[in-house]
Formats: C-alpha cells, sequence, structure tokens
C-alpha cells in the first residue's frame, strides 16, 4: 500500500507537471481579473520576445546547475556584453561583428567565472558574488555610467525581426534549446555531463575531467548570454550599466530550479527550465498589466525559488523512504 | 634543563593570522594618515567607528556560521527589510524600545525560517538563502513601494549620535561587548567546541552526540536577531530606510570574514582575527574615500581579498 502511494507520488510529483499545472493556473488568474488585456496577440509576442532573452541565458544555467555550480553574476554578463555591443555598434562595427564580439566577451567571462570556480575551487556562489560587483563594476567605468542608445537602423534585426508575427529570436531560443538538450541527452559528451554533475567523485575516478567540464559549462553559459545581450540591446534599444539585467539573475534561478533543474547538480533539462522562463515572464507581464505594483515580482521570484528549493528537498526524503 | 618562561609570545601557526592582521591594520593607518590630512582626526575615527559597528555585529554571527562550515548570503536583504519594518513601525507612532524589540523578533523569525530550510529540509545555507536574498529585497519594494521611509524622532535619532566619553559611539561600545562575548563563547564553552567540531567534520560531531541541526537551527536564528539588532542603529545613523538599504553589505561581511582567516571549509579562525579583518576593511574603505577613490575599485579590491582567501584554502587542502 504504502509503496503504491509513493509510486504515485514519484508519478505525479514530477516538478515539470507542477510546473505546467501552476503556469496554467497563472495565466488563468491573470486572464480573469477585471479588465485585463493579457489575452491579446501583441501582449503575447510581447511575452514571448522578453522570455526569449531570459531563455537563451537559462539554457547556459541550466548548464551550470547540472554541473553542481550556480551563477548570480548572469545579469551583470548581461549588461556587460548588451553594453559592449551598444558601443561598438554606435561607433560603425558591422553587426556580425558586433554579434561575434558579444558572444567573445560573455564567453571570457564565464571562463573567468569558471576559473575561479572549478580550478581555484572558490564557493560558486561566492565567486560569482563577487564576479558580480567586479563586472557591474567594470561595466559602469566603461560606459561612464551614461544610457547608451540612438543604435542605428541596421541593428533592428537581431532583436526585432519577426516572421509572420513571431519574434526570430524566439525561434532562435526554441533551436538552441533543442540542440543542446539533444546532444546533452545523445552525445557523449552530454552524458558526460550529467554523470560529472551527479557525482564528481565517480566521474573522476572514470576518468571525466570534472574541472573542465566545470569551466566549459561556464564557459557555454557565458557565451549564450553574450548572444543574448546583443538581442537584448537591440530590442530594448536602451542599456546602461546599472539598470540592464538587474532582475536577470534572480528571474533565471527561479525559473531553472522550479523547472526541475536540481541545485545539487545532476539533474534537470533545458525544456523544464524554458517552462519555468515562461512562467516567470507571465507573472511579471500579468503583474504589470493587472496595474498590480511591479515590486511584487521580486518577492514572487523569492518566494518561488523557496518554494523550488523546499519540493526538491521534498521529493529527495520521498526518495530516502524508499529506499532509493 | 631550562626552565621554560611563564610568558611565552603569542606567535605560533593559530594566532599568525591575528598578528598579519594587526601588522596591515598599523600600516594602513600609517599609510593614510600620510596621504590625506583628515585621516587622523577624532571626527574621522568616530565615523570610521560609527560606519564599521553595524556590520561588525552581523560579522559576528556570521563568523559562527561560517565556522561550522555554513554561510548566510541573504544579510543586505535581511538588513534592509529588518531597517524597513523598523522603519514604518517608527512611523506608525510604535515606541522606539518595542519597536527595536518587535524588529529584532522579526529579525528572529526570517533567521528561523532559514535555519528550518537548513536543519530541517536539509538545504545548504547558502542555496537556501539565495531564495530569501530575493525574496526579502522584493518584500522591501513592496512595504516602501519605492519611497523612502524617514521622518523619525529626535530621540531616535540621537541614538545614533550617542557616545560615550566623547569618543565611542554607542553602537561600537554594543560591538565590542558582542566581539567580547563571541569571543568568550568561542574559546571557553561547551557551545564554541561543538561548533568548532561541526564545522570540521560534520559526521563526526553527529556521532559524537553533538545536536547538529539544532546547532544550526540556534545559529542561523541568532544570526537573525542580530541583524534586526544591526539594523536598529543602522536606521538610527542613517535616518532613512530605502528599499535598497544594505544592498552590497553582504559583500564586506564575507570579506570581513575571510580576511580575517575563517575558512569557508570551516573550523578554522577565532573571533578576534575577523574582528581585527572588518576593522581593516572599515579602515581601507575610508581612506579609499578620502583618497576619491570610487567604491567600485573598493569592490573589486574586496573581490581579490575573497579570491586569495579560497586560493589559499586549495593550498591548505593540497598539503
Amino acid at each position: 500500500m504504502n509503496a503504491q502511494i509513493h509510486q504515485l507520488k514519484a508519478r505525479f510529483l514530477r516538478q515539470e507537471y507542477i510546473v505546467t499545472l501552476f503556469t496554467i493556473m497563472v495565466v488563468f488568474v491573470f486572464s480573469v481579473l477585471p479588465g485585463s488585456n493579457f489575452y491579446s496577440l501583441p501582449n503575447f509576442r510581447i511575452i514571448l520576445s522578453q522570455a526569449a532573452i531570459n531563455g537563451i541565458c537559462v539554457i547556459g544555467l541550466t548548464l551550470c546547475l547540472i554541473m553542481g555550480g550556480i551563477d548570480f553574476s548572469m545579469g551583470a554578463v548581461l549588461a556587460v556584453c548588451a553594453c559592449f555591443s551598444g558601443i561598438l555598434v554606435n561607433r560603425g562595427v558591422p553587426v556580425f561583428a558586433v554579434l561575434a564580439a558579444s558572444v567573445l566577451t560573455g564567453m571570457l567571462c564565464g571562463a573567468a567565472n569558471g576559473f575561479l570556480i572549478a580550478y581555484l575551487r572558490i564557493a560558486p556562489i561566492i565567486a560569482t558574488l563577487a564576479s558580480m560587483y567586479v563586472l557591474r563594476g567594470l561595466c559602469a567605468i566603461a560606459t561612464g555610467g551614461v544610457w547608451i542608445s540612438d543604435f542605428p537602423e541596421t541593428f533592428k534585426w537581431p532583436g526585432q525581426s519577426t516572421y509572420g508575427g513571431i519574434p526570430m529570436h524566439f525561434v532562435l531560443w526554441l533551436v538552441l534549446a533543442f540542440a543542446v538538450q539533444f546532444t546533452l541527452n545523445n552525445f557523449n559528451i552530454g552524458r558526460k555531463f550529467y554523470a560529472a554533475g551527479g557525482n564528481p567523485e565517480s566521474a573522476r575516478l572514470f576518468g571525466i575531467d570534472y574541472a573542465a567540464y566545470r569551466l566549459s559549462a561556464y564557459a557555454a553559459s557565458g557565451a549564450l548570454i553574450g548572444l543574448s545581450g546583443t538581442i537584448y540591446a537591440s530590442m530594448v534599444g536602451t542599456v546602461s550599466a546599472d539598470t540592464t539585467g538587474l532582475n536577470t539573475s534572480g528571474d533565471l534561478l527561479a525559473a531553472a530550479l522550479i523547472g526541475g533543474v536540481h541545485i545539487n547538480g545532476g539533474k534537470g533539462n533545458v525544456f523544464g527550465a524554458g517552462i519555468g522562463v515562461l512562467l516567470m515572464r507571465i507573472i511579471r507581464n500579468g503583474l504589470i498589466i493587472s496595474k498590480i505594483s511591479e515590486h511584487w515580482a521580486d518577492a514572487v521570484t523569492g518566494a518561488i525559488i523557496v518554494l523550488a528549493l523546499v519540493l526538491s528537498s521534498l521529493e529527495k526524503f520521498s526518495q530516502r523512504e524508499q529506499g532509493g | 634543563m631550562m626552565k621554560k618562561s611563564p610568558f611565552k609570545f603569542p606567535f605560533n601557526e593559530k594566532t599568525r593570522v591575528t598578528w598579519v592582521l594587526l601588522a596591515l591594520l598599523v600600516g594602513m593607518v600609517l599609510v593614510f594618515s600620510w596621504t590625506s590630512e583628515s585621516f587622523l582626526s577624532r571626527r574621522n575615527f568616530l565615523n570610521i567607528m560609527r560606519q564599521t559597528a553595524e556590520t561588525g555585529m552581523i560579522v559576528i554571527t556570521v563568523a559562527f556560521l561560517v565556522l561550522s562550515r555554513d554561510i548566510d548570503i541573504s544579510m543586505g536583504s535581511a538588513l534592509g527589510f529588518c531597517c524597513i519594518v523598523l522603519g514604518l513601525m517608527l512611523k506608525s507612532g510604535v515606541d522606539m524600545y518595542q519597536a527595536g524589540f518587535l524588529t529584532i523578533l522579526t529579525g528572529a523569525v526570517m533567521g528561523a525560517f532559514s535555519g528550518f530550510l537548513v536543519a530541517g529540509l536539509k538545504l545548504q545555507g547558502m542555496v537556501a538563502s539565495a531564495g530569501l536574498l530575493i525574496l526579502l529585497r522584493g518584500l522591501c519594494y513592496v512595504l516602501t513601494k519605492g519611497y523612502p521611509v524617514s521622518g523619525f524622532s529626535d530621540e531616535f535619532l540621537a541614538l545614533g549620535r550617542l557616545r560615550f566619553w566623547n569618543v565611542l559611539p554607542l553602537s561600537f561600545t554594543a560591538l565590542i561587548v558582542i566581539v567580547v562575548i563571541a569571543h568568550i563563547i568561542m574559546e571557553k564553552t561547551n557551545i564554541g567546541l561543538q561548533i568548532t567540531v561541526l564545522g570540521a567534520n560534520r559526521t563526526t560531531a553527529k556521532f559524537s552526540g553533538i545536536g547538529v541541526d539544532r546547532i544550526k537551527f540556534l545559529l542561523f536564528t541568532a544570526n537573525g536577531m542580530m541583524i534586526g539588532f544591526a539594523s536598529f542603529f543602522l536606521l538610527s545613523r542613517m535616518a532613512s530606510a530605502e528599499a535598497t538599504t544594505g544592498q552590497g553589505y553582504d559583500l564586506d561581511i564575507l570579506a570581513s570574514c575571510l580576511l580575517g582567516g575563517l575558512s569557508l571549509s570551516g573550523s578554522k579562525g577565532n573571533i578576534l582575527s575577523v574582528f581585527l579583518g572588518l576593522m581593516n576593511i572599515g579602515i581601507m574603505r575610508n581612506g579609499f574615500n578620502q583618497l576619491a577613490i570610487p567604491a567600485i575599485y573598493q569592490d573589486i579590491v574586496l573581490g581579490v581579498v575573497i579570491a586569495l582567501n579560497a586560493a589559499n584554502w586549495v593550498r591548505a587542502r593540497r598539503e
């Protein structure tokens, strides 16, 4: 009897299901609030377009989390890359070169984080908190603390082009998410990611270079943030060192954790995190549209992180009861 | 046979950090008094003392957490939240001391919640407080609606300016008392020993009959209470609480702990050198401010301090 209950629990308490249910509930609540414009095509387009920026970043965060890491500097890296591409574009550099430079910058930032974490073995939270302050500081020095805007017409396509009403970078997000998850599931390197994240010690005994995988997870995550930094600059049109990506780190963390990526590593997938991103975006959008103060959004984000952590630890307990 | 001298100069592996920090402190005071004329004034020292006092109180309880091999990173948000709660209570006419008591209670509840997440649900302290960091900061915005809370009674503001014999601010005196008590707890009592053992090896601690979860819970609760206590002084010094109050304090607090010779792998270090680490960072900030070096560069220096400490840790583990 008990075993059956546990089986049912294991089948239906999957975090992905809970999140999907939660998302549907949130959408429902926002759509029945009086005077809501939530159900409209332009609004959905906005949600998708904004979710895609965070969505591309969350792929990288998922990789870091699978490797047992965490990243608090994502917002700062996003600001650095967005400001950098803004400055370059205004100097007349061609857009493709800007995109490449931004990806490279992000990768360098990520690799620096990864080096601190993988080779100097600083606790990921401490290392990325410190690098968050350092990167934001450097960014403020480089931009002189002013807004960067007035981008040329040619810079519109990375973030503003649409195909049949669907934002192109949303499509890019889907393609990237599918490619990364396919690699993780089916290729040798992907399986090694899960193995190394799930149990570093045994992975090391199997000859997997744990530190190198950790470093590459952070570098890949940085590159993805670099990509979405350029898209962000192009879509929003103004960037600055101290406001761009201010809530990003928290939002992404909440999205990934509620999407079933495990904080201790070795578990989770990109699609779950993607649904988490949509959920976070819908909450933020719904709060604004229903004219409830947006200030609630951060509080809700934090509450969702705590909820996700509690869920994951409850899951651990129920596994232990089964002797698993 | 030579008779052992009753007094031995206390320089050994254990006290090395303390002496190095003391030397650094003296060196920094010398350099800054040479580069800036106003550094050595009584007024400036009062400033340093008042500025480091609030951070310092939290540093001590966080040091306990680090010694037991855990950590809290939500101090900044929690401090801001407590300040805002206290400010709103004062504005609505609650008596000063009652409001202070209720704020400490609020802090205790927050601390107990993280304690529950860590001790009850077996989450890592870092991870649990990462959620609280964002949650509490969000609540700060919700409570203040983005406007600063200010306009308190003179009686309350006078507390921030109160000083003994014209040299010791009330907040700094409180800090010294706390440091002394914490030092005694750590060095002389059973609880201190238990915390050290817990930090060194959790499994050993458990099998030695130490109530691991109870200690963790108590340490987190104490940390929350101390944050509430510190917010009282912070608010009476700043005279206004904003949604961003306390942002960046986590970096200072962590850097003080790590500069003070604590190791993130737990159990190593003592309270006195943590206090010296705190004073070092306070004086560094003050001296750099007088040289008109922007806070950004100071943050970078603190980041480097943290990285160096961690590198030190790696070396220690290899040996």
